[in-house]
């Protein structure tokens, strides 16, 4: 088991890294966030008890209407987890550490999810101060039916976008071709790993 | 008919066995060679592909361990769904063109195929293969394990055979997973697959206007009974918190694009540009296939709290007790049957998986050359590894849970990193490839069996993801930029 010597290979010393040093900032700040949250009040951490009528069932002992530190910090670790994912795409999707219009425009979706998980957070921030008079939005919670019409479905638009732009922005012709003639060269030298 | 319920379940069950057996049979004649044993000969069609990635994806927690969180603690683990459609947007953006790249310009035959010629290092070949293999034995061990209790269960409720034994019920639920795996590769466990996912879709979608009609007022009458139990079950959080709901949603989300059972799926499709449609194929069968887990908790923990059905002994009898009192008889039929369509589509990928590893990625690792008659040793070793999984689920007791529960996050802390930034980053070093996997195993296999929990309820893979990904992002930063093979970087390039 070695690691094969160097090959005579381009360097990549002089490709830029902006957006691999902001997934590494946004990911040392996530480690940071999580293990700093061990030493935070124990007032602040989520309690559930067994349902007195139900064993096999939690029931929650309180919202973070009273803890709205707690609300605070789960909204910016949304955000900073919304910033890796989004992050992620754009690296995925760039083309010679160019951003794309494509890695630009799910960008901006990034954006608008970010502002469905704030109208999500907000309107819990409502309704656990009154959830008696909550208001019902396709048979749920309004921040429920956020989470479930908003987070789960909104990204479809992005996958549409995706699907769309593939051929244009993703993989062009020129991309397969270019793509074809290494593979020739490569069976021409026998290359496989 | 609901006197034939029981019949009707067994017959449904016992029916799809066979349809998998016989495309284990038809299989047997496409798979000529270890390239089509492990890859399909790189010749799959678009739906084929998004089935097998999404069927692989939702395994049996899905259809018994996720309805019972819903019950147990409301909307909580709905995040573990709720992340689907964004998790296979950053998976498809980070990889599917890249890795089916990869994967014909050097031919390979397993994830640990691509990572060895991206950084040119068999030692993290070796590091993926391990981390790999841990990972299967645990998925396998549970999968098994949960496909012998349910078909127990279903035995003992019909009276066919009430005295059956789990280890009568492991053998027989296996040995059609192990008959079509063996005899038709990732070609029968493909096709199998697409008809484990078409099932499950329909399942989930009777399962759902069944839950709809369960309550006078519909869903808004059920949310509105479990609200006025407790608020929070209800809330986006449920009861385990909004931190722990996030840590979910970020280790499913995007651990999705770590998961070597379904990003190998990726390396399979015939014309590259098919990714472009098998990732909204994939994100729609998920999301339709997620309201079984959502809706069959809720209905349950409504009906629960309300006191119109009896307290559940345990969260994961959730689903059963629904199939048995409240739908029909041929859906219960359906959904048992999409049960075990979950369960195998999954194992038979990590049982796929795991023969790679151990035929084809760990001798080249560790002699430089692949084993001679890969075929027939990739068909004993199929067999090896699930007898080994068997006795595993058998006889270790809370092991299999603890390996178990260790497979999603262990999975996206090692690969994340190493296979989906690394193939979109020429700077990635093998020191920080070998230290992400390593850490991944460390923290997810260390916080576990120290029995140690984390702040918030955060979950430890989202822990460790967060780690390895620093980790080897800071590591490449810092060490000097590696040499690529130039038809490498080319590639990624494109």
């Amino acid at each position: 088991m070695s690691d094969g010597p160097p090959t005579s290979g381009a360097s990549a010393q002089a490709i830029p890294n902006g957006g691999i040093r902001v997934l590494l900032g946004l990911s040392a700040a996530l480690v940071l966030v999580m293990w700093v949250s061990r030493w935070l009040p124990a007032a602040m951490q989520p309690t559930a008890r067994l349902h007195p009528d139900a064993a096999s069932v939690l029931q929650s002992t309180g919202g973070l209407a009273d803890r709205p530190e707690a609300l605070w910090l789960g909204y910016g670790m949304g955000l900073l987890i919304l910033a890796v994912m989004a992050t992620g795409v754009w690296i995925g999707l760039r083309k010679q550490d160019a951003g794309t219009p494509l890695s630009r425009l799910i960008m901006i979706g990034f954006v608008v999810y970010a502002l469905v998980f704030t109208a999500m957070t907000v309107t819990y921030a409502t309704y656990t101060k009154s959830p008696s008079e909550a208001a019902f939005f396709g048979g749920f919670p309004l921040p429920t039916a956020w989470m479930l019409y908003g987070m789960w479905h909104f990204p479809l638009l992005l996958v549409v976008l995706y699907m769309v732009r593939f051929d244009r922005w993703v993989l062009t012709g020129e991309d397969l071709e270019r793509f074809r003639k290494l593979v020739e060269e490569n069976r021409r030298q026998g290359g496989t790993t | 008919m609901e006197a034939a319920r029981d019949a009707i379940i067994l017959v449904s069950v016992g029916g799809y066995m066979l349809i998998c057996v016989a495309v284990g049979v038809w299989a047997l004649r496409r798979t000529r060679s270890t390239h089509d044993f492990f890859m399909a000969g790189r010749d799959l069609g678009v739906m084929l592909t998004a089935f097998a990635v999404f069927s692989s994806t939702m395994s049996g927690f899905g259809f018994v361990g996720g309805p019972g969180l819903v019950y147990r603690m409301g909307m909580s683990s709905v995040w573990m769904v709720v992340c689907s459609t964004v998790g296979y947007l950053i998976s498809f953006s980070l990889l599917a063109k890249r890795i089916r790249l990869f994967a014909e310009l050097r031919n390979c035959m397993s994830l640990p195929d691509v990572v060895a010629a991206r950084y040119r290092s068999e030692s993290v070949r070796a590091w993926v293969s391990v981390a790999i293999l841990l990972g299967v034995m645990g998925y396998l061990a549970t999968q098994m394990l949960a496909m012998a209790v349910v078909l127990q269960d279903i035995l003992r409720e019909s009276a066919a055979l009430p005295a059956i034994s789990l280890e009568m019920c492991v053998l027989v639920s296996c040995a059609v997973l192990v008959f079509y795996s063996v005899a038709g590769g990732i070609v029968a466990s493909v096709y199998t697959d697409l008809i484990q996912g078409a099932v499950m879709v329909v399942a989930a979608v009777l399962v759902f206007l069944t839950v709809a009609f369960t309550f006078d007022g519909g869903i808004t009458e059920m949310n509105q009974v479990i609200l006025a139990d407790d608020p929070e079950a209800i809330s986006p959080w449920g009861t385990l918190g909004m931190i722990g709901c996030l840590s979910w949603f970020f280790v499913f989300g995007l651990g999705g694009a770590g998961q070597p059972h379904v990003i190998t799926k990726m390396m399979m499709n015939k014309r590259i540009r098919d990714a472009r449609h098998i990732l909204p194929v994939a994100a729609l069968g998920f999301l339709v296939a997620g309201l079984l887990w959502i809706s069959i908790g809720l209905v349950m923990r409504a009906l629960v709290v309300s006191g119109a059905h009896p307290v559940l002994a345990t969260p994961d009898a959730a689903a059963p007790q629904f199939l048995q009192q409240y739908a029909h008889p041929l859906l219960a039929g359906v959904v048992f049957a999409g049960l075990f369509a979950a369960i195998m589509s999954t194992a038979d990928g990590f049982l796929n998986i795991g023969t790679a590893a151990v035929v084809h990625d760990l001798p080249k690792a560790l002699k430089g050359s692949a084993l001679k008659h890969e075929l027939l040793w990739a068909r004993v070793t199929t067999v090896v590894i699930a007898v080994a999984a068997a006795m595993f689920a058998l006889y270790t007791g809370d092991l299999v849970a603890l390996l178990g529960a260790f497979g999603w996050g262990t999975f996206a802390a090692a690969l994340v990193p190493v296979v989906a930034i690394g193939l979109n980053w020429k700077r990635a070093t093998p020191l920080a490839a070998n230290v992400a996997v390593i850490t991944s195993l460390v923290i997810n296999f260390g916080v576990k069996a120290a029995g140690m929990t984390m702040p918030f309820n955060i979950d430890v893979g989202a822990f460790s993801l967060a780690v390895s990904l620093t980790l080897f992002l800071g590591i490449s930063s810092l060490s000097p930029p590696p040499r690529l093979d130039p038809d490498i970087e080319a590639v990624m390039d494109l």
